[in-house]
């Protein structure tokens, strides 16, 4: 009788730890899940929205092409007039005369003074800006923004082999544009230069140090130009900037199912790994040279969130700024492999050198297995109890 | 043909331009012009005749172009490249329109001089090669001047 006692206990006690063990482990903590019951999560749009965004897409990236083309026609006379220098990038606003006449003078003295902060002068390239202004006057204050006006960013038209000497960013009317258009005032000033100097995008790049060579210009079209979105070579970025989004900002910890969706190569950069940091560089170098690169470039919706190095979009400028005109233009204009003409500007390691950048904008995000001190410490008494027992049982057990 | 070539790298390097060209394009493709009407007025002096073609356009850096051009039987031509400043190699081919090579000068650095002397009066096809440019795209400029 005591002896099957003992067995039904020794049968209920086994799964009880396993449930213990269980609501201790599982799901997989390991860094993997947020603390609070209430975390925060990615929302998961439907198929019919993924659907409906896709379209947007397409139809944005075709009306950015149409009107970049376009507009290749209305500005030839003026760019073959002279040096872009002269007025810095050439504005093309369209839209309603009423409000092309307000928006048109602020655009253009901000533009000058984004092409002024970027050291820019007489370009080989010349770039031409044109911005898609709503064609009927906004002036009431509650109107609602149409959609499409807000959604998206800057596209570009880069040169090819048909035009080399233009590169077209087509600008979308934004928040702060519109907010021009109804109010007359330019708020927020040193956003709207940011974002305006930003928006230039890889076309600054063009401007500044002419058409890359083949295997960078293969390269960064492989990778939709992630590297290249932001013309920042005369201001150093920091932590604060780009890290927001890889973190809860309730808590201050790292948000783990946003760092687990970047590609491998780009959590193990973050993860301080210069073998990770090369591969992220160096993704879309070995993809051949064929000559059928898309001359049009659409950002992606939400592109920081896929892109393979955070903050990828300054990764070019800030190799800029560091090695000197001189150099990067050598590695810009190259005729060797990607690797290769990086490395021999930065005359350190691709990986070394891109593990170094990374920690200016993140800390080291702790990769690998992590136990939680309160899971740890449980699953020691557990070890204890059941090192007890066994021996408290051993300690009575009889041979007869 | 050293000769020729020495006495217009000279006379392009050398002489100011014409002013009637100077307000036309931007700054590089303003010192192609200039340098290929540096070149058309050397030839002159030399007894050249004028240009019977030229030709401007941009390449990117190991880009290549070509265009025809019709050379009469016993005629010698000079055909001349020119390039702007931060282009630092380029090269000059004359073909046959079957692309069989009848001069070539690749080592001029951005200075190339062909002469030719045809022996039938057919269309050839003109090769320019921007072999080394710093900063992409490359003026480049090219006169077929008869001798």
């Amino acid at each position: 009788m005591a002896r099957g006692l003992r067995l039904r206990l020794w049968l209920a006690a086994a799964p009880a730890a396993c449930v213990v063990v269980a609501l201790a482990y599982l799901p997989p903590r390991g860094g993997v899940r947020a603390p609070e019951p209430l975390r925060l999560q990615i929302p998961q749009p439907t198929p019919a929205r993924l659907r409906a965004q896709q379209l947007a897409d397409a139809w944005r990236a075709v009306e950015a092409e149409v009107r970049l083309r376009e507009s290749r026609y209305h500005v030839a006379s003026d760019l073959n007039r002279g040096d872009s220098a002269e007025g810095g990038p050439l504005l093309l606003a369209a839209g309603a005369d009423s409000v092309v006449s307000v928006v048109r003078p602020v655009l253009r003295a901000e533009l000058d003074t984004a092409w002024r902060r970027l050291g820019l002068g007489a370009t080989k390239v010349n770039v031409v800006v044109i911005v898609s202004l709503p064609t009927t006057v906004l002036r009431t204050s509650g109107a609602e923004t149409p959609a499409e006006a807000l959604a998206g960013g800057a596209s570009y038209l880069l040169p090819d082999s048909t035009d080399r000497t233009t590169c077209g960013v087509f600008l979308p009317a934004g928040y702060l544009i519109l907010t021009l258009v109804r109010t007359g005032r330019l708020e927020r000033l040193e956003q709207f230069r940011e974002s305006l100097k930003n928006s230039l995008g890889p076309c600054a790049f063009y401007a500044a140090y002419g058409n890359p060579g083949k295997p960078v210009r293969h390269w960064l079209a492989n990778r939709n130009f992630d590297v290249a979105l932001s013309p920042s070579w005369n201001a150093p970025g920091n932590l604060a900037q780009s890290t927001w989004w890889l973190t809860d900002y309730r808590t201050g910890h790292w948000w783990w199912e946003m760092i687990y969706r970047s590609p491998p190569s780009t959590v193990a950069c973050l993860g301080g790994r210069p073998a990770g940091c090369r591969d992220a560089v160096l993704q879309g170098v070995g993809y051949g040279f064929d000559d059928s690169l898309p001359r049009v470039l659409a950002p992606e919706r939400r592109w920081w969130l896929r892109q393979g190095l955070v903050p990828g979009e300054r990764y070019l400028a800030d190799v800029a700024r560091e090695v000197g005109r001189e150099r990067f233009l050598r590695f810009w204009s190259s005729a060797q492999p990607v690797d290769t003409a990086l490395a021999e500007a930065l005359k350190t390691p691709v990986g070394r050198w891109t593990e170094r950048w990374e920690r200016r904008y993140v800390p080291k995000v702790p990769l690998g297995a992590a136990a939680p001190p309160g899971a740890s410490l449980l699953a020691f008494l557990l070890g204890a109890v059941a090192v007890a027992s066994t021996a408290v049982t051993v300690r009575r057990r009889q041979v007869r | 043909m050293t000769h020729a070539r020495t006495f217009v790298m000279i006379a392009v390097f050398a002489l100011p331009p014409a002013a009637s060209l100077c307000a036309q394009g931007n700054r590089w493709e303003r010192q192609v012009r200039e340098q290929l009407q540096r070149a058309a007025a050397t030839l002159q002096n030399a007894r050249a005749g004028a240009a019977q073609l030229t030709r401007t356009g941009t390449l990117n850096a190991e880009e290549s172009e070509s265009f025809a051009v019709t050379l009469q039987a016993g005629v010698s031509y000079e055909i001349v490249g020119v390039c702007d400043n931060d282009c630092t190699s380029l090269g000059l081919t004359l073909a046959t329109m079957s692309n069989n090579d009848i001069a070539a000068d690749r080592s001029s650095e951005n200075f190339p001089v062909l002469h030719v002397t045809p022996r039938t009066t057919v269309a050839y096809r003109v090769r320019v090669v921007m072999a080394a440019c710093q900063v992409s795209p490359c003026w480049y400029g090219v006169g077929v001047y008869r001798r």
